[in-house]
Order: structure tokens, then sequence, then C-alpha cells
């Protein structure tokens, strides 16, 4: 009796222990959270110096709202996020406000990684009567805790002027996605979308390695490598062990739509329609097209380039191209082929398609992958060895309305792979 | 106090505390009617009947539907979905099927071979025939549908007439069959220090004839939606004072001004409940025609089997957060007949109308975050307790020999056999134990850095961490100790902002761990009752999470981990 009751006497001591927050940073502040970084009210993200022993990647994302060029030249009202690593803390809310991207910055860690991601909210400046929480919602992260998920219905969301730093501890490769998860339907309607991408520890064995019938070529291998040493060797999708997920060149291709009433109503504080909600502005990663070809900046309202990404593969012949394609419309399922080429489909939802009982591959050739908002495929294209340069492959939906946006016909969901 | 007295008393306090943290209402379990049961004849009875009545959505709408009642109830009441029949593999089931609403309907049990008759012709209304797809009632009419259920898997019932109408209406239900050896029963267990359920031997909980398709808990997902524009149509149709004199309407008469070709759903279920009333459990009174919640919950390590239905006319993204899941059958069928060999990892599942998805959660464990969610650092938690941290396989076995390279406090390991396993991961935290018996040292723990260098080569970096309470003693690592890759005891790695910087959920419960629970604001949190860990699952198509322009709503539901002391309602049939 004695031991059970001071066990549970410990247990109400520590839960009391508790109650009382830990101090940290003081309220209402921009603060982060990175080891090797000694001061959180200034730190910049990156490391001052390394921890040899561990992986350590540290990232800074604002959140708040911004501008977007449509296909046809009009602007759009867009809640996100941006990349505000390498920026002192207490600059953040000065160098951020107004600046969000669409889609949201791509983040790609390696599997061994222990992320710290600070998430800094910076309110809304055309909005300054919403005081909305933002999140991040690692979306498909294995063995989850819901204080890491961003889910604010398990956990909370970060209030305007202060951040909040996740931790995730990397332990699978694949294709994954993440976005904001207060008040979902509004947030991510508006923007706040993202790709994420998990390299496998498979890429950064020895040269020479054996995998199956093919051997790793890793000609820049070190044995104390830091893991900001770019690639030089094999690269793959996941641990195959079979080299079966290599690939030559990698795109990220995130579907998703704008409802332009939606927007509108937001930024001039209308009602919010989300019966009607409806995707006119539908486009592989953000801009619309041909823009989206263009390798060249494309400046917002403001001067501020808002729509970083292209959609635009360059591949040589005989190259095996990798389309990590992902959907986060919030509408409907859709459809995504490539004119020409088929698509080896080698994942879903970061999951190696290969049998659970006899480890066989299972995958498939097609000319079109469905799926709805939240799914992601891997697949890999094969550039023909005989392919002129110049050739080009279209990327886009088989729902054709979907290539149509209020700008006009073809400048919508589309893209393209070009042969150099 | 001799131990016996101890024990006893430690078990009633715990049983105490056990009872007062049970949830309101049954959760986490599939709730239905299993009819009545003849085992000399194989036989399966039930009494369904076809009724009118009201629902509620979460925004307060009262919404004119077409449910079905469980006729052998005292008083039959109409219920949205249809009550969920569980039967048994091989048995013949007979439903009689009666008719109180004004239109000719049936019933249609798709993956079956149906034969129907009819069991009594009401004078007033036409009799009972053969309409496209079943033999259809009139209104006062009896007819029998009778079916072997010869394959275990899980299948959905539905209105055979006018089917756009009448399943938009409401006439759908679920239909589950179980494998012919499956057993229910569980017991709550004890070891003197933790309570906790135990299940039936896996083996016999099972969806279907392989142990591949074990589990621990199931829960329902029936996915419906609708257009409420097309119910208030059908009831003024139906409540006319014109039409009361009739004793039935045609299809035109009750459909009229009801357009199906401008369908548009306003309103998005599970089990017959828009959210939040998702979240209330099984069988509350102010739901009396929505019997059905959906809170699925299950412990640490213990896997959730999801029956996922497309009851509606739309796909949905299905997206449960907190892990990956196993697709394991499709309509009644595994992938790969006798085993999963083609099952497929997803995390957001995609609900086909008409197709039903048997889904296995992978066990949540919480081994691989990098910190120890079950709080031991924080909590004092007792982790000798097989109950409360599940054990990682210990990854040095004892054919690898070890050395402790002196002076560097390298511990190289170089395995033997070939079969060997390491963690996939190049960089791996783990927990030193470091006496030599692999016995927990409260006092003396070490973090190090497993680095696998190539494929037969890995090698320890002590690391040495001021865990809370551990004294600065270097690693005396013992030859033949055991080395086990976990988090265990790894503190949580950052620090929360203040309480007044944060906006929290009703299921947060103050605290990262697993069973604990921290201080909260007024007006936060209260629903997480045993302090679990919550996920939302809920459909991807994030538009379909309102009520009619209200956000939140439609189809979102909430998950839990439960701490191992926590009961779980489990289905005992």
């Amino acid at each position: 009796m004695r031991t059970f009751m001071k066990r549970k006497a410990l247990w109400l001591l520590l839960a009391l222990a508790m109650l009382v927050q830990v101090p940290g940073p003081a309220g209402a502040v921009i603060y982060v959270q990175c080891p090797g970084e000694p001061d959180g009210y200034t730190s910049d993200a990156i490391p001052d110096k390394g921890d040899g022993m561990r992986q350590i990647r540290c990232k800074h994302l604002a959140a708040g709202d911004g501008y977007v060029k449509l296909p046809d030249g009009s602007d759009m009202y867009i809640f996100g996020y941006t990349d505000v690593t390498g920026i002192p803390a207490n600059e953040v809310i000065n160098l951020s406000r107004l600046k969000m991207e669409w889609p949201a910055p791509t983040m790609v860690y390696d599997e061994g990684d222990e992320v710290y991601l600070t998430l800094s909210n910076v309110g809304m400046v055309v909005r300054p009567d919403l005081f909305d929480a933002h999140s991040v919602h690692f979306h498909g992260f294995p063995q989850a805790s819901s204080l890491m998920d961003g889910e604010p219905m398990a956990s909370f969301g970060i209030n305007m002027m202060s951040s909040l730093t996740y931790y995730y501890n990397i332990s699978e490769p694949g294709t994954f996605m993440y976005h904001c998860h207060i008040e979902a339907t509004e947030h991510m309607q508006m923007g706040m979308l993202g790709q994420l991408w998990i390299r496998p520890a498979q890429n950064r064995l020895p040269d020479g390695t054996v995998l199956g019938s093919w051997t790793h070529s890793n000609p820049d291998y070190n044995k104390v490598p830091n893991r900001d040493d770019p690639l030089v060797g094999d690269t793959y999708a996941y641990n195959d062990g079979d080299g079966s997920t290599r690939y030559d060149v990698e795109k990220g291709i995130m579907l998703a739509g704008f409802d332009p009433a939606f927007h509108d109503a937001d930024e001039f504080i209308r009602p919010l329609p989300f019966a009607d909600m409806e995707d006119k502005y539908n486009s592989i990663n953000g801009r619309g097209y041909p823009e989206n070809t263009y390798e060249g900046n494309i400046l917002n309202q403001n001067g501020y380039e808002s729509l970083k990404i292209n959609a635009l593969v360059k591949a040589s012949p005989g190259d095996r191209v990798l389309l990590r394609v992902i959907n986060l419309n919030i509408t409907s399922i859709w459809s995504f082929s490539v004119m020409g080429l088929p698509m080896q489909v080698i994942a879903h939802d970061a999951e190696l398609l290969r049998s659970p009982v006899t480890g066989e591959n299972l995958y498939y050739q097609t000319n079109v992958i469905t799926f709805g908002g939240g799914e992601s495929s891997d697949v890999i294209v094969t550039i023909p060895a005989d392919a002129a340069p110049g050739t080009r492959y279209v990327m886009y939906s088989t729902n054709l309305n979907l290539l149509s946006t209020p700008a006009g016909e073809m400048t919508g969901l589309l893209g393209e792979i070009v042969v150099q | 106090m001799n131990t016996i007295l101890k024990q006893a008393i430690r078990l009633l306090v715990v049983a105490t505390l056990v009872a007062l943290c049970l949830p309101d209402g049954a959760w986490a379990k599939i709730s239905g009617i299993t009819g009545i049961r003849d085992k000399t004849n194989m036989t399966i009875d039930f009494k369904l009947i076809a009724m009118e009545g009201h629902i509620v959505a979460s925004d307060g709408a009262t919404i004119y539907v077409w449910g079905l009642a469980n006729g052998t109830a005292a008083v039959p009441v109409m219920q949205y979905v249809g009550p969920t029949l569980i039967v048994r593999e091989g048995f013949t089931i007979n439903v009689t099927f009666e008719n109180r609403l004004k239109v000719a309907t049936s019933l249609n049990f798709p993956g079956h071979t149906v034969s129907s008759s009819i069991v009594s012709d009401d004078p007033a209304t036409p009799a009972p025939k053969n309409g496209f797809i079943s033999l259809e009632a009139y209104p006062g009419d009896v007819v029998k549908y009778s079916f072997v259920a010869t394959d275990p898997g899980t299948y959905y019932y539905q209105s055979g007439t006018d089917p756009a109408m009448q399943v938009e209406m409401g006439l759908i239900g679920a239909l589950i069959v179980r494998p012919a050896k499956f057993r229910a029963d569980y017991t709550f267990m004890t070891d003197g220090t933790n309570t906790s359920q135990v299940l039936a031997p896996a083996e016999r909980r099972t969806a279907y004839n392989s142990p591949d398709s074990m589990y621990d808990h199931e829960i329902l997902y029936l996915h419906t939606e609708m257009d409420h524009r097309i119910h208030q149509a059908v009831e003024a149709n139906v409540h006319d004072p014109a039409n009361a004199a009739l004793p039935y309407l045609t299809p035109e008469q009750a459909y009229a001004g009801a357009d199906n070709s401008s369908w548009f759903p306003y309103y998005w279920f599970y089990n017959g409940r828009t959210a939040l009333d998702t979240l209330s459990g099984d069988d509350v009174p102010w739901l009396p025609n929505q019997p059905y919640g959906t809170v699925p919950q299950i412990h640490p390590g213990e896997k959730m089997l999801l029956r996922v239905i497309g009851g509606g006319r739309d796909m949905h993204p299905f997206h449960h957060h907190g892990n990956s899941s196993l697709v394991i059958a499709r309509d009644g069928r595994l992938q790969g007949v006798n085993d999963i060999r083609y099952a497929e990892g997803h995390f957001t599942i995609n609900v086909t109308p008409g197709h039903t998805q048997d889904v296995l959660f992978d066990p949540w464990k919480g081994d691989k975050m990098g910190w120890d969610i079950y709080g031991e650092a924080a909590t004092g938690h007792s982790i000798d307790s097989p109950m409360v941290y599940p054990t990682e396989k210990p990854f040095a076995e004892s054919t690898m020999s070890r050395e402790l390279v002196s002076g560097t406090g390298v511990l190289h390991i170089t395995p033997i056999a070939a079969g060997d396993q390491f963690p996939d991961s190049r960089y791996f935290r783990a927990v030193l134990w470091t006496d030599g018996t692999g016995l927990h040292d409260a006092t003396s723990r070490e973090v190090v850095t497993l680095r696998k260098i190539g494929l037969d080569d890995t090698r320890f970096h002590v690391v040495k961490r001021n865990l809370p309470g551990s004294k600065n003693v270097p690693a005396t690592w013992a030859p033949g100790a055991n080395v086990t890759g976990t988090y265990h005891g790894m503190p949580f790695p950052v620090t929360l902002p203040d309480q007044k910087d944060l906006t929290m959920g009703a299921f947060y419960s103050g605290s990262p761990f697993l069973g604990s629970m921290g201080t909260l604001p007024p007006g936060t949190g209260g629903f997480n009752l045993n302090n679990g860990i919550a996920f939302m699952w809920h459909s991807h198509a994030e538009k379909e999470l309102t009520n009619n322009n209200i956000f939140p709503g439609g189809a979102l539901s909430i998950m839990l981990i439960e701490p191992p002391q926590a009961a779980i309602p489990t289905n005992t049939y």
C-alpha cells in the first residue's frame, strides 16, 4: 500500500508541477527554438554550430496573408506561409507581413533528421479584424503526437504575433504535404498548402553498395557527411532495396484550386460562402498556364514574388522523372495524366507499393491517377531515349474542365515536361 | 498490511478510478442488432420497418427523412442510418420488411443473392410486385428478403426502389457478416499496479477468415450526403392535404419539385450524424432518430478496423490523422483472397459510392517520435510495467559482438549473422541501459546516437544528456548487456509558448503526454476525459466539414488513443 500511495503521490506532485507552466518565452513574441542557436529572440533558425551527432534541421515559417497574380493578371487575396529561415526572429514580422507565397514553401528533409519547425503567426494585414490562429499539419506523419500534429481540436494553434515550435523525428521517406488546420475549410481554401518531401536514407549509402540487381553509385560519399552536402550519387524515392525507385529528375506537382468568390469575400469582410464553394482557378503549383512554364519571377501587385514555384520539368532523353504528385484541393476528386508518357506508380500516400506478404513490387503502369485531397502518388515517367530535344509532354487533368479558368481556356491545371 | 490485501485495495482504488473515467454513452464500438438467431436451422431473423421522420443536423436544421426502424423493438423508432445488421457467416438471413411510408419501397442487399417473398398484402394498396431491382412493398405491405451470408465482410443494404431518390431520403444501413469463428469476449486484467482490458485471443477477433484481418477494436464509417431541398420537396408532397386521402403516392406525386438533376449536397454525415454530433456517444437522448456516434478509440499498440462504406453518391477522401493504414479488403473480399498480399498502404482513404473497404489502422505506439510520449521523464510512470510502454525489439542481439572502444566513448557493434536487423535510419537515437542486466537504471541514463556506416558497420556515439534525475556518470557498458532502440525517457524537445499565445481545442488534455493532464484556460478542453491523444478523422475535401454554410460540421470525427488504464467499450457480439 505504501509503495502504491507513494507512487500516486509522486504522480500528483509531478502533475501539480506541470500545472505551473515551464518558463518559456514571454507572451506574444516571435521566438525560434533551434539547437545550436543560443538566443531565440534574435535567432535566424540556422544553427551557428552543428551537432555532429544529430541531424538537426531548423526552419522558420511565417503565416499570414498576401496576394498573388491570377492568369488573367488580376490579383487574388490569399492566406499563406513564407519561409523566413535566415531572418532574425526580431525582424520577422516586419519583413514577412503580406509576403505569403502560393503554394507554401516546399520543405525537404532527410530520413533521420530532427526537424525543429518554428511557426510564427504574423497576423493579417488586410484583415486587422481577424485574430485567427495558425498551425502546421504535417499530413501523413506516422506515429504522430497530437501536439505536433497541428490539428486544433486535439491540441492548439498559435495566436498572432507569437511562435510555436514543432518537432518532427523523421523516420519514413516519402511524398507528404502540409497545411494549416485552423478553421481548415477557410484557411486551406485561402492557400495555406505546401509540399513536403522526405528523402530516403538509401541515398547516402556508400559507393558500390549492391541493391538487388542495381549498384548504388555515390562518388562523393564520405563517412562524416554534412547533411547539407548536395546529393551527387543515385537518388531514390524510397528505401526500395533494389534501385527500382531511382530517378534522375524530380518535380513536385501540387494540384489545388481557388474559388474567387470565397477569396473576395474573405478580402472584403463578407460572409464566407462555404456551401457554394467551387474551385475555378485550378493549377499545378499555383501559377496559371503557360506562366508556370516560364522560369522567371511573377510579381504580385506589391512587387513581391509570391508565386515562386513553376510547373516546368526539364529532362533529358532516357531520364527517369519522379513526379511527386499531391492533391490538396478541398472540393473534389481529380484525375492527373501526362500526355504521351505512361506513368509508373511506385508509391501511394508515402507507402511503397510492395506486398506486405510476399515483398514483391506492386508497381503498375497507368495513363491516369485519380485521387482526392490529402492523397499523394509517386509516379515515374521515363523519357524515351529517342525523344528529340524540345519535345513537350503536357501534364494535365483529364477532368478537362480544370484546364479552363475564368481567365480563359488552357489557363488552368496544366504543366510541361520539356526534353533538353 | 499483507500482500493480498494490498493488492485488493490497489485493485479497488484503480477500478474506481477507471469507472470514474468511463466515457458517457457508448463510443468506440459498432452498435447494431443481431436479430433472432436459430442455430439449429442456421437462420437469423430481422424485422425492419420503413418509416418517415425527422433528423437533426448540427446547425440546428430539421430534415425530413425516410429511415428504418428495428421492428422487433417494443416501440419501433425510425433511425437514420438504418440499423446495422451484425450477422454470422453461413447463416440464412431473413429480413421481414414492412412499409409504413406513403410510397412503394424495397430493400436491396448488394453482394448477396436474395430471394424474396410476400408476407402480407395491405388491401388498401396494390400487392407487392417485382420492381426494377427488388420485390417492392406498397404502403402497408410486408415482404421478406432472404439470403445466405456466404462471405464475411462489410456490406450495406439500401432501398431498391427509385434508389436515387430513396437512398438520398435515408434508406440505407450497414450489414456486417462476421466469420463463423468470431469471438468478441474480453476481460479486465491487472498486474497489481495497472489494470487494462485484455481482449480475446486475437485470432478469434477477425474480419475475415484470415489472421491478417485480426483487430482489437472496430468502428463503422458509413458516409452519406444530403441535399435538404429534395427532402423539403418530398415532405411537402407527402404531407400535402390534397394527398391525404390517397392510399399511396406514385413516384411522380411523391417527388414533384424534387430535382435530382440539380442535386447539390449541403450536409455530410458519418453514420447518420453531422459533426459535431458525431462526437456524442451512441443512443444519446437528444438525437432519438440518429443513434450512432463516431468516436473510435484504441489503446497504444492495438489495431483498429475501420469498416468504410460509400453510402452516398459522391467520392470522399477520408483522412485519418495519427498514422497510416492498410486497406485489407474491398467489397467484402480480402486483397489477396486468403491473405492480404495486395493490401495497400494509405494515409487517406478514397471512399467511393457503393463501395466498401475494410481498413486496418496501423497500431499507434508513439514509439518513433524522438521523445517519450508516455512521459516517463515527467510523470514518473513506471517504465517497468509492460503496459505503459510497448517494448521495442532490442536491436543488438546476443549474436553481435560489442566493444566499447576505450577513451573514445564509441561503442562498436558488428553484426555476426547476416539476418541481424538494424534500424533503417542512418541516424537513430537510443537510450542506453547502462547496467549489465538490461534493466533500467534510473540514475545513469545516457542518450546515444547510432550511426550506421555502410550496411555492416554500426557505431554508437555516447552523447551524454543531463536527463532529469540522472547523475553525470559515464556509461558503464557491460559486455552482454542489451541495447534497446527506443526513445524511452527522452524529454519533450521544445518549450511550449505561453498559454495566452495558444488557442486550445476541446480535446486538448493540457499535456503532451498520454494519460497526463495540464492546466487549461477556462472554456477549453473538457472532452478528453482520460487525457488520451486525440486525432481528427475527417473528409479531406474540407468543404465537407460544414453544415449548410456553417463551419465546423459535416464529415468530421475525433479518434482517441486512450491510456492503457482507461476502459474502451468493445463489441460483445
